[in-house]
């Protein structure tokens, strides 16, 4: 399997009144067909703003989007609507994401309809066929969304997503709003449908523990730029950068009595706006040296894994 | 059977309208007041029909009459029926205030749509242009615009539409704004969506509530301002029996025939109150997301 879709150097800006928001900023990875990468981070960290941007609901600022080889940074009306047949986005609040006016089939029937090429016995078809496949019962066809559970709602939002057939999905925390119990259905189902069509998913989260049992590889993400990237099992088992080390350190253990090391960050985020140069973690790592004021370049540490630190090399 | 009946009955997809008019039922005062403004819209389309002397029509012989049977409102200098004249103002009364309002409302649902949608400098030029608007009171711009056009029904009409058009602007404006950045917005841009489709199937139907209640509202509001204008001799010249006149007329009398201003300012009350009690029930049957 090749590389479904490859970032270079991606940046998004936002003009603000104090100047240039740095969302994303210079964030470079690439996704094999079929698997799935997770991207976690705190809030406002730009990994909404990164999907996003990468199925151009949002304009870049600079940097290169390739699919599936093809450079799809800048694309005409028409080959966006093609390229949208192919990338769906999965939002992370099913109240919001769904129109309180239109039916729960209305709202799947939607982008077929749009399509086109379908009479009205095979979209009605279709409509059936998708939601069996997110396991929405029948009887819910013509419910409105208010009607329904957060997980019910979430799976409209799935099968909306898949009606296109995509090969990739952004999944923009998909379960962060649902119960931890409706949480696992969402992501087992979520599974399935990848091994079924062999979907590539981007999934978003801040959740350590969803992320772990979703993802191929994980990018850490902080104010921006991508500090860590590894493949999944081994960003959890030789974590070297000390964001990503503190991340981790707040996954709660279901033991009583069990004594962790709590890595606590001190100091507030340092503003995305107009941002210095160099490390932007600097101001609250305590490893942080003069050295941490130059730029960071990613480094491979070990065969895969990337990391953003000058002393990554001292962590291994 | 008949649970599978049941289960077909409740599959079958309830329209809009069915849903929110089932929510309306159960507030008491909105199906009063709903009730109210079907009786005056039949009243005045049936005016000609219902009232038993002409609006017009004089009996110098009768004048000053108090309430009777043969004029169950008494009658005016003139000898005028004040029912038959409260009957036609109805048609008077409700055409300015349905009129001034829909024109308002559509010319303002324009204004507020664009400055809402395509916000940035387009939305900074209107607004600011509706705040120089706005500092002027209601009912004084009414009285420039009338008295600069000439007292008459079609010109009460448009000036109470033109000073009343910032209100619905403002008002579908906002609403626009917070339904323009939900995420089922984006959904539908993702799902290849058009300017089109987004607006009208997806932004205008979650915007449009604040607004259809303060149509409501402003119909009463109109209604009153209308017989403002009547009463300061701007609005419907005489004989128009529209209710602001009639109390204008009235007035005079009020010492020795209260009741010739009495009843016009009591339709004028009921109407307005009508139309703000359904106002305020649609504000509540109109979220869709109300439990049932």
């Amino acid at each position: 399997m090749g590389t479904l879709l490859e970032v270079q150097n991606l940046k998004k800006y936002f003009r603000t009144a104090a100047g240039d928001l740095h969302a994303v900023d210079d964030v470079s990875f690439q996704i094999e067909e079929g698997t799935t990468l997770g991207v976690v981070g705190e809030s406002g960290c730009g990994k909404s703003t990164l999907g996003r941007t990468v199925l151009h609901l949002q304009e870049s600022t600079g940097g290169k989007i390739l699919y599936k080889g093809e450079d799809v940074t800048h694309v005409d009306k028409k080959k966006l609507h093609a390229l949208r047949e192919e990338m769906q986005i999965i939002f992370q609040d099913p109240y919001a994401s769904l129109n309180p006016r239109m039916s729960v089939s209305e709202i799947i029937r939607e982008p077929l309809k749009r399509k086109g090429g379908l009479t009205k016995e095979q979209l009605d078809a279709e409509v059936e066929r998708l939601m069996d496949l997110v396991g929405l019962a029948q009887r819910f066809a013509n419910s409105y969304p208010h009607e329904l559970d957060g997980g019910r709602r979430q799976r409209i939002g799935i099968a909306r997503a898949l009606s296109l057939n995509p090969k990739f999905i952004v999944c923009d925390e998909p379960v962060s709003a649902l119960d931890v119990s409706i949480q696992a259905q969402i992501l087992n189902l979520m599974k399935d449908l990848q091994d079924q069509f062999g979907l590539t998913y981007i999934f978003i989260t801040h959740d350590l523990s969803v992320v772990k049992h979703m993802s191929d590889a994980i990018s850490v993400m902080y104010l921006g730029q991508m500090v860590e990237k590894a493949p999944a099992k081994e960003l959890f088992y030789h974590t070297v950068h000390p964001y990503t080390k503190a991340l981790l350190s707040a996954i709660p253990i279901p033991k009583a009595h069990h004594e962790r090391k709590r890595i606590l960050l001190k100091g507030e985020i340092t503003s995305p706006v107009n941002p210095k140069p160099g490390c932007r973690f600097a101001a609250r790592c305590e490893y942080a040296t003069e050295a941490c004021q130059e730029p960071q370049k990613l480094e491979e540490v070990r065969p895969g894994h990337f990391v953003s630190c000058c002393r990554c090399r001292e962590f291994l | 059977m008949s649970g599978q009946k049941k289960a077909k009955a409740r599959n079958k997809k309830e329209s809009q309208f069915v849903a929110v008019m089932k929510r309306l039922k159960r507030n008491r005062f909105a199906m009063i007041g709903l009730f109210v403004i079907i009786f005056l819209l039949l009243v005045a389309a049936f005016a000609d029909v219902l009232a038993p002397y002409g609006y017009a029509e004089q009996d110098l012989a009768n004048t000053f009459q108090s309430p009777s049977w043969e004029h169950p409102c008494g009658t005016d200098k003139l000898g005028r029926d004040i029912f038959s004249r409260l009957i036609y103002g109805a048609r008077e009364s409700l055409t300015i205030g349905f009129m001034s309002v829909i024109f308002a409302a559509l010319i303002g649902m324009v204004i507020g749509a664009i400055a809402g949608y395509y916000g940035g400098f387009l939305d900074n030029l209107l607004m600011r242009f509706l705040d120089i608007y706005q500092s002027i009171p209601f009912i004084l711009l009414s009285m420039v615009l009338v008295s600069a056009l000439g007292p008459s029904t079609v010109n009460t009409i448009i000036a109470l539409s033109v000073s009343s058009i910032p209100i619905f602007a403002r008002i579908l404006r906002s609403s626009i704004m917070t339904c323009r950045d939900q995420e089922y917005v984006e959904a539908a841009i993702a799902t290849n969506a058009n300017d089109f489709e987004i607006i009208f199937k997806h932004v205008l139907p979650n915007a449009i509530s604040p607004l259809i209640v303060q149509v409501t509202m402003s119909l009463g509001m109109s209604i009153l301002a209308a017989s403002t204008l009547s009463f300061l001799g701007l609005g419907a010249q005489p004989p128009s029996p529209e209710w602001g006149t009639m109390i204008s007329e009235g007035r005079n009398y009020l010492r020795n025939y209260p009741y010739l201003a009495l009843f016009p300012g009591l339709a004028i009350m009921i109407a307005v109150l009508s139309f703000n009690l359904l106002g305020d029930g649609l504000r509540d049957a109109l979220d869709p997301k109300l439990k049932d």
